[in-house]
């Protein structure tokens, strides 16, 4: 399993990256959505999941979620947002925009692995 | 943010930060007043920090010495903290204040206090301190968790 982290954050791709390696998997990190979209690029054929901040420099996460869900190539790797834009209309807007999943910070490693899990069709714990 | 009880916001942030840190670190807090504890430290201080926009133009800041960010971080990422960097942890104190504002942002959406983020940045160094211009409306929040002492300010700017 390979999963894209998306967030200008360090410390919250640390907090993924442990909380992916419990599920065995492996992290690719992009500190913005232009960085992520420049990395997909290479890597998208491998990628099983992205978790996508909202709030980022340079490209916005809702802006990145609609250019993934608009190019073929990275339409059906599953999107969930990580962030903490928590204001239901914001949920219902990247729901609406194709995102599977909506996790707001604060999150416990237990809820964000269950998420991961439920976001990849695996089921909870 | 509006006129609202400057000291009523800084609850709502308190209590944010108070949930962040226990639901992330799983560390709890408690509240000391301000004038009850000696702030100053020779040791290296990190500051976390972000401009609110609203009706009224606020600035937040949470700094704790380095260590107490190092501990917290370690925590909420499972890292040692010795194996943290020093950008790993001006990186951590900013993403807290993000993650409190976010929370506090969200809660007051829909009422007339609501507010706009901005970017959280962090700034490091010993006897570090933020001076305001006088008369400003600002007030300040210790919080303890452990031996750990962590400073949450907000000033309307």
């Amino acid at each position: 399993m390979r999963v894209l982290s998306v967030d200008d954050s360090s410390m919250v791709r640390k907090i993924i990256k442990g909380a992916v390696e419990v599920l065995d998997g492996e992290l690719l990190e992009a500190s913005d959505g232009i960085e992520a979209l420049e990395l997909l690029e290479e890597e998208y054929k491998s990628v099983d999941l992205i978790l996508l901040d909202w709030n980022m420099p340079r490209l916005d996460g809702m802006e990145v979620l609609k250019r993934l869900k608009g190019d073929r190539r990275f339409r059906s790797i599953p999107v969930m947002m990580v962030t903490t834009e928590s204001e239901r209309e914001n949920i219902v807007r990247a729901i609406q925009h194709g995102a599977v999943h909506y996790l707001v910070k604060p999150f416990t490693i237990e809820e964000l692995i269950k998420r991961i899990m439920e976001s990849l069709g695996k089921g909870g714990l | 943010m509006t006129d609202m009880d400057i000291e009523k916001i800084a609850d709502f942030f308190t209590e944010s930060l108070r949930q962040v840190l226990s639901t992330m670190a799983g560390f709890e807090i408690s509240h000391v007043a301000c004038d009850q504890l000696n702030t100053s430290t020779d040791n290296p201080i990190i500051m976390g920090a972000m401009v609110l926009h609203g009706k009224k133009d606020a600035i937040i800041s949470l700094s704790m010495e380095k260590d107490t960010a190092a501990m917290i971080i370690a925590y909420m990422t499972g890292i040692l903290p010795r194996e943290l960097k020093e950008q790993d942890l001006f990186d951590g104190v900013a993403e807290l204040v993000n993650i409190m504002a976010g929370e506090v942002k969200a809660r007051l959406s829909n009422t007339p206090h609501h507010f706009l983020l901005t970017s959280p940045f962090s700034l490091g160094g010993t006897n570090l301190k933020m001076v305001q211009k006088k008369n400003l409306l600002e007030t300040c929040r210790h919080l303890k968790a452990g031996e750990m002492d962590i400073t949450f300010r907000i000033a309307y700017i």
